[in-house]
């Protein structure tokens, strides 16, 4: 078990990070370590974390829970940039580890994906926050939300841009709905051609940015919901039918 | 011609409809409502929401305020346990269930409610420049990814805008906010990202949603004229925010009170 000590970047710590996202050193592993445990940009928190390589968003989420839920000794600074930038810098070798891919430029990928900025638009993007704010907006029955966590955690894809980057589909039912039509619970993962039209999520994310001018479909049922859904998302409604059957039995 | 469909009849309901402001006591945070929806004639039955979100993150409330009636309501929300109370976004939804759906008839959007201390002034990032070729008194141009407000250094215009003048900036800034947010809405280059960014989250704080700026380009086909409409009524909405909040119409009255009580001795 690799328990580490939680500290949280200063602002100076969160900048360095930064810097090395963006650069990409040769030595970008042993740079980041340095600054880890670096006590002149970063602050002591009292909190443990056990680091180890997730399957999945889900599973880093949970694990991060323990820690950033109403029960965790964070549970307060769960907001704090700094601290998720310690945390992401902290994990940086596991899930880089984690990732099969051969090209470490691609599974660094952008800022975005590291360091937290406190953009609206951008920070579902953070590969370790992320997950955590998608299983906290779903917490009352997170496995509602697996079309936010089903995937790795370094290659979140599409799915996870769709809906986690919008508020509105982000949590409440309209998130259950896409999790019962774009995951399946039996293999645990996103179905297989998912993205490709007609009823992809990105006609689903256009379909309730229209809705949500004409519907508060935030207070009505997942099942209201699968009905309303158009035509085009027929395949997919099918699908979202038999998962539903398979939670009520 | 242009038909616009609009299924529920929704009424998008005007600022006024609702106040709404923050009100610390002791280690607490309590949001204070006023809403009237007296000029409306909703359906009796139809439910009177509100929901309230963290501006920048997921928080998210769903409050039951009342069914609709008509006159002054008040409510009075405890909203300490979110993380930022002072950085709250609302919407105000009249409700009404017709047919199995919860129908949206009534709906104000990105309402930023008042806070103890307003710094939102202190926020001067609009780069101002003088422009002898002009023959328009002043004007906004964008430039490298920069809004600029540009005014004519022909005669004095100049001097006697930016310096004789003390009510012209604050006069035209809620029309320079408004054209800098419609720039910003549809400007995919942000040729200067920095700059941008600013801008961004001030429209943000003002109450234009997030979304907006993410626009993705693919959806153009499908959305445009609402689209367009859209980023017309939040260019709008964010300019009255802004003035009211700045309190612009109360500083040119101050002007034109100093103004008149010195040509008065």
């Amino acid at each position: 078990m690799n328990k580490i000590r939680v500290r949280a970047f200063t602002e100076s710590g969160s900048d360095a990070f930064r810097n090395l996202i963006q650069i990409k050193p040769q030595n970008i592993r042993q740079e980041i370590q340095k600054l880890v445990k670096d006590p002149l940009v970063s602050k002591e928190t009292g909190a443990d974390l056990e680091l180890k390589s997730p399957k999945n968003r889900f599973d880093l989420a949970k694990n991060l829970w323990e820690v950033f839920g109403p029960d965790g000794t964070l549970y307060s600074r769960r907001r704090e940039l700094g601290l998720w930038n310690w945390i992401s810098a902290a994990y940086f070798g596991t899930l880089m580890d984690s990732d099969p891919r051969p090209d470490l430029i691609k599974k660094i990928g952008g800022v975005d994906r590291w360091v937290l900025g406190g953009d609206v638009l951008r920070d579902h993007r953070h590969l370790v926050s992320g997950p955590f704010f998608a299983y906290e907006a779903n917490s009352e029955a997170p496995r509602r939300a697996m079309c936010q966590l089903a995937t790795t955690v370094t290659q979140p894809g599409e799915l996870v841009e769709r809906i986690s980057g919008k508020r509105n589909l982000a949590s409440g039912p309209v998130c259950h709905l896409a999790t019962l039509m774009y995951y399946d619970s039996s293999k645990e993962s996103l179905r297989v051609g998912l993205t490709t039209p007609p009823g992809n999520p990105k006609r689903f994310s256009y379909y309730f940015a229209q809705l949500d001018r004409t519907i508060d479909y935030e207070s009505m049922k997942v099942e209201e919901l699968i009905e309303m859904l158009p035509h085009n998302f027929q395949k997919w409604k099918v699908f979202a039918r038999e998962e539903l059957k398979k939670t009520q039995q | 011609m242009l038909q616009k469909i609009n299924f529920t009849g929704r009424v998008d309901l005007p600022m006024e409809s609702l106040d709404a402001y923050i009100e610390q006591k002791a280690n607490r945070y309590l949001l204070q409502l006023n809403w009237d929806l007296t000029r409306f004639s909703f359906n009796s039955k139809a439910e009177v929401w509100l929901e309230i979100r963290r501006a920048g993150s997921y928080e998210y409330r769903r409050e039951y305020l009342s069914k609709f009636q008509k006159g002054q309501n008040v409510a009075t929300i405890d909203v300490s346990n979110m993380t930022d109370p002072l950085n709250l976004r609302l919407r105000l939804k009249v409700v009404f269930e017709a047919g199995g759906k919860r129908l949206l008839i009534g709906n104000l959007d990105n309402f930023v409610p008042r806070v103890p201390q307003d710094k939102s002034m202190q926020k001067g990032f609009l780069k101002i420049i003088k422009d002898n070729s002009m023959d328009n008194p002043w004007m906004m141009k964008f430039d490298l990814g920069e809004p600029i407000l540009a005014i004519s250094g022909k005669k004095n215009n100049y001097a006697v805008l930016k310096e004789e003048f003390n009510f012209f900036i604050p006069a035209i800034l809620p029309e320079v906010v408004r054209q800098v947010c419609i720039w910003a809405i549809n400007d995919r280059n942000r040729e200067n990202p920095v700059v941008f960014s600013k801008w961004e989250r001030f429209f943000v704080a003002l109450g234009v949603s997030g979304d907006l700026f993410d626009r993705d380009d693919a959806s153009e086909d499908e959305f445009d004229e609402e689209f367009a409409n859209r980023i017309e009524e939040s260019a709008i909405s964010c300019a009255n925010e802004f003035s009211r909040r700045n309190g612009i119409i109360e500083i040119i009255d101050l002007a034109h009170s100093s103004v008149v009580g010195v040509n008065d001795e």
